[in-house]
């Protein structure tokens, strides 16, 4: 973490709008500019202020993308009752961060995915993902947050197969407010090394291109944080470490927090940081003790996903 | 990108489904459109023929005035009443009556056509009338086109071979008994009734005209006053003065359109004229000399008390709203249903896909579509279906009624173009505080309207079911 912590704090960027003076309000470390604050103050609309600042380097949350906490999550069971998916106490990416999460299928990294995006509502617990509680978000709040904030890269990549490459890419952005940007939807596309491809359906493309376009797509709003869902599983191995390069790279330019879920160790082993879910997820600690004995946590990362 | 496109590339995508839920609701519009225009045309002939060149009838004061156009304008319906020779005596100009001054509406009109109903020829109407119908009269004074013979000529006051017994043929009648000029018949008293002894020589055929006149047998009808039956019963008294008479009183004189002295050479032929007193004609074909009259004419005839007088016009639009406007109703609706049970087909199609789209949604939903989003998307694509059926189905329409347009123009004179809307109607009323609005238009401009609540309507469910899509579990259930 510490690593990771000096390279966005000397980020010349972060150290700009660290100078900027600002004040407190109330939030888990949120901030905004001394003169919008006197402005709001005048209007008499402090409440409908929005947090514009860094977060206060003194908050726990400070530095965090993502912070989640106190997060559960259950499934009705189809015999009836609940079946927890999700218990986790602790779990945050900082500004910039690139974290690998692993775990073996069943283990609640898609749900966890999901409720991150704000897709699926967890039952407890608070997803603060820049700066912003999302649990207190309406559905529609939720939907908007997601169009601005969030970029998220499928195991199967789920590109809707009526539109082009280009217009996949622009439909990363038709949701939220700010208008389409067919330039930077091409830019994108140039990045991902398809400017060639712009017109093509996408069963007109191999698998690593149709993986591309995606990333292009999850990256069109511009997002704060990029949940990456087994993207290297459907992929050739040619193919898989590109777009990974490519997620990282991006990820790293544009200073996007990153949270990849892989069971592949050969893509996990190349971040700095791997979580294992089954040490954060106390869903999955109690049916492993439930079953018996633990087995090593490299076993179970080799099975299929 | 804008939901209309993401709507468009849904229908891209489905194409076969799409197309073919398109043409089933092009081909529902298309009646609709076919049944407006063709109800259009058939108003518009009836119309086109209360404007034959005159704006009021006179007939019988007995009797319904919509009988008495019916007769008339159509020569349909149940025979009427008659009307005393001197009711048109009364229209005609001095030199015609022969005693030396204008008879009380001479100056009120242009011109008054006497019609003499009651007889029949194999189901088809005898029609006594004179010679100005054909040669002076315009049916289309806008045009000014007057009826014209296909063969032969018109029928003579006195002829030296047929004396008053000249007839002419409408061009239906001509078809449909196969007679030719020179063909002699006799017409029956009463439909179905009995035969009259005297016939008539056919001298001419009339062109069709895609008026009423083509199904009309038209008599002299100084010769249909001479067939037996057809002579009022008057006074002996006055019949004797008037068989006496060395000296016609002048307001009895009989019609002297140049009768030819040598006409009466045979025997039959050389019958006289039949009294002025025993004359009775059916109806009067008034054109009045100005419309700022026609009221104060009708008013002073109904006044008199011996006849009516009647707007045609008026009494055909009243017909035209009993009958007509029933009948297009009826059909509108049903193929209005048609365009329902189509729009039943978008849903099906719609909703069968559902299970297909359900990922679609659940990604533009993840993507930070909103549900109200999602459920727009397919609303417009019902909308897009409907109405881009509805256009085809609209220009299709257009397209057959216009390729037919010759056929309708022979058989009713009426023209279609092809971007002739159907005409104008009352379409609804808006009522405002203080008054009402009556807006006006072509009922074909509702169905733009009418289209998008019906795709609406149709869309619901579907959008339903795609505002309710479970994203995370959409999202999850991979293909």
């Amino acid at each position: 973490m510490v690593p990771v912590l000096d390279a966005a704090a000397s980020s010349t960027t972060v150290r700009f709008f660290r100078s900027i003076p600002c004040v407190k309000i109330p939030g888990p470390g949120l901030q905004i500019p001394l003169l919008m604050h006197k402005v709001c103050v005048l209007i008499g609309r402090v409440g409908r202020c929005r947090p514009t600042c860094m977060p206060d380097p003194e908050s726990p949350l400070s530095l965090f993308m993502l912070s989640v906490t106190h997060l559960k999550k259950s499934f009705a069971a189809p015999g009836g009752g609940i079946l927890p998916v999700l218990d986790i106490d602790r779990f945050q990416i900082e500004m910039g961060e690139q974290v690998a999460l692993m775990g073996s299928s069943g283990g609640g990294k898609t749900t966890l995915l999901h409720v991150i995006a704000g897709i699926a509502r967890p039952d407890a617990g608070s997803i603060v993902v820049d700066g912003l509680d999302i649990t207190q978000l309406s559905e529609a709040g939720r939907d908007q947050f997601r169009a601005e904030k969030i970029g998220y890269v499928y195991q199967t990549f789920n590109l809707l197969p009526g539109f082009t490459a280009l217009e996949n890419v622009l439909l990363g952005m038709t949701f939220r407010r700010e208008r389409v940007d067919r330039g930077w939807a091409r830019e994108l596309l140039r990045r991902v090394g398809l400017e060639h491809r712009l017109q093509h359906r996408p069963s007109t493309l191999s698998v690593g291109e149709q993986q591309r376009v995606a990333v292009a797509r999850a990256l069109a709003n511009r997002p704060k944080l990029l949940l990456a869902d087994e993207p290297t599983a459907n992929i050739d191995p040619l193919n898989q470490q590109q777009i990974v390069d490519l997620i990282r790279e991006t990820c790293d330019k544009d200073q996007i927090s990153l949270l990849v879920v892989t069971h592949a160790p050969e893509v996990a082993s190349q971040f700095a940081r791997v979580d294992r879910l089954e040490d954060i997820n106390r869903v999955v600690q109690r049916r492993r003790t439930a079953a018996g004995p633990a087995p090593s946590a490299g076993a179970s990362t080799g099975a299929p996903g | 990108m804008s939901l209309w496109m993401i709507a468009w590339r849904s229908i891209q995508r489905r194409w076969v489904a799409s197309l073919l839920t398109a043409i089933s609701m092009a081909l529902g519009v298309g009646l609709v459109v076919s049944v407006l225009l063709i109800m259009g045309v058939v108003q518009e002939s009836f119309r086109n023929n209360t404007s034959l060149g005159y704006n009021l009838i006179v007939g019988a004061a007995t009797g319904g005035r919509l009988q008495l156009v019916m007769n008339t304008v159509y020569y349909l319906s149940q025979p009427i009443g008659n009307i005393n020779y001197d009711v048109y005596q009364d229209f005609l100009s001095a030199a015609e009556r022969g005693d030396g001054r204008d008879g009380q509406y001479r100056s009120s009109v242009e011109f008054a056509i006497p019609v003499c109903l009651g007889d029949y020829f194999e189901g088809f109407r005898v029609i006594g009338t004179t010679t100005q119908l054909f040669d002076e009269f315009q049916y289309d004074p806008d045009k000014q086109r007057k009826f014209e013979f296909a063969q032969g000529r018109n029928f003579r006051f006195r002829d030296p071979e047929h004396g008053f017994f000249e007839a002419v043929l409408g061009a239906q009648v001509a078809r449909a008994t196969g007679l030719q000029v020179g063909d002699r018949f006799s017409p029956t008293h009463g439909e179905g009734g009995r035969q009259h002894e005297g016939d008539f020589t056919i001298v001419g055929i009339l062109r069709s005209s895609g008026t009423p006149v083509d199904r009309g047998v038209f008599v002299n009808m100084e010769g249909f006053f001479l067939l037996d039956g057809h002579a009022k019963p008057v006074a002996p008294s006055a019949a004797s003065v008037e068989t006496a008479g060395s000296a016609p009183s002048s307001a009895n004189q009989v019609p002297t359109e140049a009768t030819p002295d040598a006409a009466t050479s045979q025997d039959d032929k050389a019958q006289e004229p039949l009294p002025i007193e025993q004359r009775q004609v059916t109806s009067l074909l008034v054109k009045t000399s100005s419309l700022l009259v026609t009221e104060a004419l009708r008013k002073k005839i109904n006044d008199s008390q011996r006849a009516q007088a009647v707007l045609p016009v008026r009494e055909i639009f009243a017909l035209c709203d009993a009958i007509i406007r029933p009948i297009q109703h009826l059909l509108l609706v049903i193929t209005a249903l048609i365009c329902v049970v189509s729009g039943i087909g978008i849903l099906v199609s719609i909703y069968n896909s559902m299970s297909d789209r359900k990922q679609e949604i659940a990604v533009m939903r993840a993507l930070g579509a909103g549900r109200s989003t999602v459920m727009w998307v397919v609303l417009f694509e019902a909308i897009l279906l409907a109405v881009g059926g509805g256009l085809l189905g609209w220009l299709g329409g257009h397209v057959v009624v216009a390729a037919a347009s010759p056929q309708i123009e022979a058989r009713t004179g009426v023209q279609v173009g092809i971007f002739q809307l159907a005409p104008q109607e009352h379409l609804f009323k808006i009522r405002l505080p203080t008054s009402t609005l009556d807006v006006w238009g072509s009922p074909e401009l509702l169905m733009v309207p009418g289209l998008i609540v019906l795709a609406v309507l149709v869309g619901i469910l579907p959008a339903m079911a795609a505002y309710r899509t479970d994203v995370s579990r959409a999202l999850t259930a991979n293909p």
